[in-house]
């Protein structure tokens, strides 16, 4: 398995004050939950925003005498993960009790990973532009369970606690601390999520908690040793985990330059006010008193099995990101968004098959191109507008591809087109109907174009004594008239080249 | 192996514990015992046993990925000191 370090292609903005330069390290553990219909160690179900309480077992709610036994679905889910973080999967690894106190943690212990984890280290490529790109390293990931959640607000003196959540699997995706800038620290997130989206393995939902992450800060001033870090926990954001570097970054170079020496401490971040406060300090630090668990023997995988997932991968964005711009020739800007996501992705090679199919396997890279624009161009923003997902489209990658072949075989023009999409938008008939049935093709008979030429001169013969005396300008109103008297169904470039003739000619 | 009395409070701390200072001395001196106790493990050479989480099984047994737990949210606050909404209601708990 390949083992790249860290590397990247730029070198990375830092801080500089007026004495002093300083240099960012950030390095992140990302719990996401993992997709699986029952939980990690119950058969409970994971539906998020169920009603209280009504799918925890009584082994999620710790009751005396429950014995946990571990989803073999989640096992593989990690091992998934592990792979298409180009991760060493470990073939033995143990579950450990990790203790501490907290009304929405039942057992006093969370069960976890914390001396073998079923994945080690890894890697994974970062790109933040077309130009700038890194790779970072994975420490590990392992598997853990999910706690129950509080509600604060609900009551002056109490905090009420539901189990919903309690139990459902967690893999804690644990980086090296190699990003250098909060703009590195947000891609990684984006494509970490992204990765975790193709592989199925966590919906990425970061407003229901599906991705969260706590983020390690420190600052140094360049090639000094690491200093001394703060964690900023459970960010749900790219934007909020910019905003907490950001905020880290000052408040540490602010301590340190005024003589002081920066705790290691866990702080909060606070996304109204976009600051961070202290939440536990090191004299408090927590003592976890890790212990292997007895319920629990070890997980064992065999190599059969990890070959087996193994063959399962998706192709992956980066893969696919380089694949569009090397076949089709798509900008890198195309590319990267297409790329972004499984399902946007999987629209795009649709119509590129659809396409392929009609052309004996070959899809030009001009038609590609058309593609993409009236995808990401048009189709996005009418998806925008409507406030609809990519499914709920009429639009079909089929319409898509057949709307394109209609302008490129010159049958209806790039403007008429645009007519055809919202057509076809609203209402899901196949763009060549659309055509045939609002008698939409493209006017290319030349003597249908001459005579429509000859009215026009004919009925605005003041307006060509003045454009043949000098006024040019008034070439785009004739090209206007004609195109108004062919309910703009006539070829623009045989009007211009047509009318060019016929004015220049007297 | 001495057990001091901070480490007493230390650990009455993160059991949740709530131990007199009067009592420090007598608890410090048990659980000196116990810990002395204990430590006679250490007297054996283990240095080519292979480490061992259980005695039972070797391996884990998985189960497969079906839902067929839960609906039972009476049950699950029934003992409950307080509850609302099929929710534990407990102290607040402010961080």
């Amino acid at each position: 398995m390949n083992t790249t370090g860290l590397k990247r292609n730029y070198t990375p903005d830092t801080y500089k004050r007026e004495h002093n330069e300083w240099e960012v390290v950030i390095g992140m553990e990302v719990h996401a939950q993992v997709v699986s219909q029952s939980k990690l160690f119950s058969g409970a179900r994971t539906v998020f925003g169920s009603e209280p309480n009504s799918q925890a077992s009584f082994i999620d709610a710790a009751f005396p005498g429950m014995l946990p036994v571990v989803n073999s679905f989640c096992v593989d889910q990690a091992i998934k993960t592990g792979l298409g973080l180009n991760a060493v999967i470990n073939l033995e690894s143990r579950f450990d009790r990790k203790n501490y106190f907290y009304p929405d943690l039942p057992a006093g212990y969370q069960i976890s990973q914390f001396y073998s984890p079923i994945v080690g280290p890894g890697w994974v490529n970062v790109h933040l532009d077309e130009l700038r790109t890194f790779s970072l390293r994975i420490n590990h990931i392992h598997l853990e369970q999910d706690a129950g959640k509080s509600f604060h607000d609900q009551h002056p003196d109490k905090s009420y606690i539901d189990l919903n959540r309690a139990g459902i699997a967690l893999m804690e995706i644990v980086t090296e601390p190699d990003m250098r800038s909060k703009e590195e620290a947000a891609a990684f997130l984006k494509t970490l999520r992204t990765i975790l989206r193709y592989l199925g393995t966590c919906d990425g939902n970061m407003e229901e908690g599906s991705l969260r992450a706590d983020v390690n800060i420190s600052v140094r001033q360049p090639g000094a040793t690491l200093g001394t870090r703060v964690e900023v926990k459970n960010i749900n954001s790219s934007r909020f985990t910019e905003q907490a570097i950001e905020f880290e970054v000052f408040r540490q170079i602010e301590i340190i330059e005024s003589g002081g020496r920066v705790d290691q401490e866990t702080r909060l971040f606070d996304s109204i006010s976009g600051k961070t406060r202290s939440m536990r300090s090191k004299e408090d630090a927590q003592d976890y008193r890790y212990m292997p668990d007895p319920d629990l023997p070890p997980l064992i995988l065999n190599l059969d099995r990890i070959e087996r997932i193994q063959n399962s991968l998706p192709e992956l964005p980066d893969m696919k990101l380089e694949r569009l711009q090397k076949d089709y020739g798509l900008p890198y800007h195309d590319a990267a968004l297409i790329a972004s996501d499984r399902e946007i992705a999987a629209y795009y090679e649709e119509c590129l098959n659809t396409e392929s199919k009609k052309h004996e396997g070959k899809v030009s890279g001009d038609k590609a191109k058309m593609i993409a624009n009236w995808f990401i161009g048009d189709l996005f923003a009418y998806l925008n507008k409507a406030n609809l997902e990519l499914k709920e489209s009429k639009i079909t990658p089929a319409h898509l591809s057949e709307l394109v072949n209609l302008i490129y075989n010159g049958t209806i023009s790039g403007k008429i087109a645009k007519e055809v999409f919202d057509l076809v938008w609203s209402s899901g008939e196949s763009p060549s109907k659309v055509v045939k049935n609002q008698g939409m093709q493209q006017i290319t008979d030349s003597s249908a174009i001459e005579a429509a030429i000859a009215k026009v001169i004919e009925q605005n013969q003041d307006k060509v004594q003045e454009y043949q005396s000098g006024k040019e300008k008034l070439f785009g109103f004739f090209v206007g008239q004609v195109m108004k008297e062919t309910d703009g169904k006539a070829n623009p470039q045989m009007v211009n080249e047509f009318l060019k003739n016929k004015l220049s000619a007297g | 192996m001495k057990i001091s009395d901070r480490d007493v409070l230390k650990i009455a701390g993160l059991a949740k514990i709530k131990i007199l200072s009067g009592e420090i001395p007598k608890i410090a001196a048990e659980v000196e015992k116990i810990i002395g106790f204990i430590d006679r493990l250490n007297e054996i050479d283990c240095e080519e046993v292979e480490p061992l989480s259980g005695i039972t099984v070797n391996r884990a047994y998985e189960r497969e990925d079906i839902v067929d737990d839960g609906d039972y949210a009476d049950d699950i606050v029934g003992n409950a000191p307080e509850q609302a909404s099929n929710m534990f209601a407990v102290p607040k708990i402010v961080e």
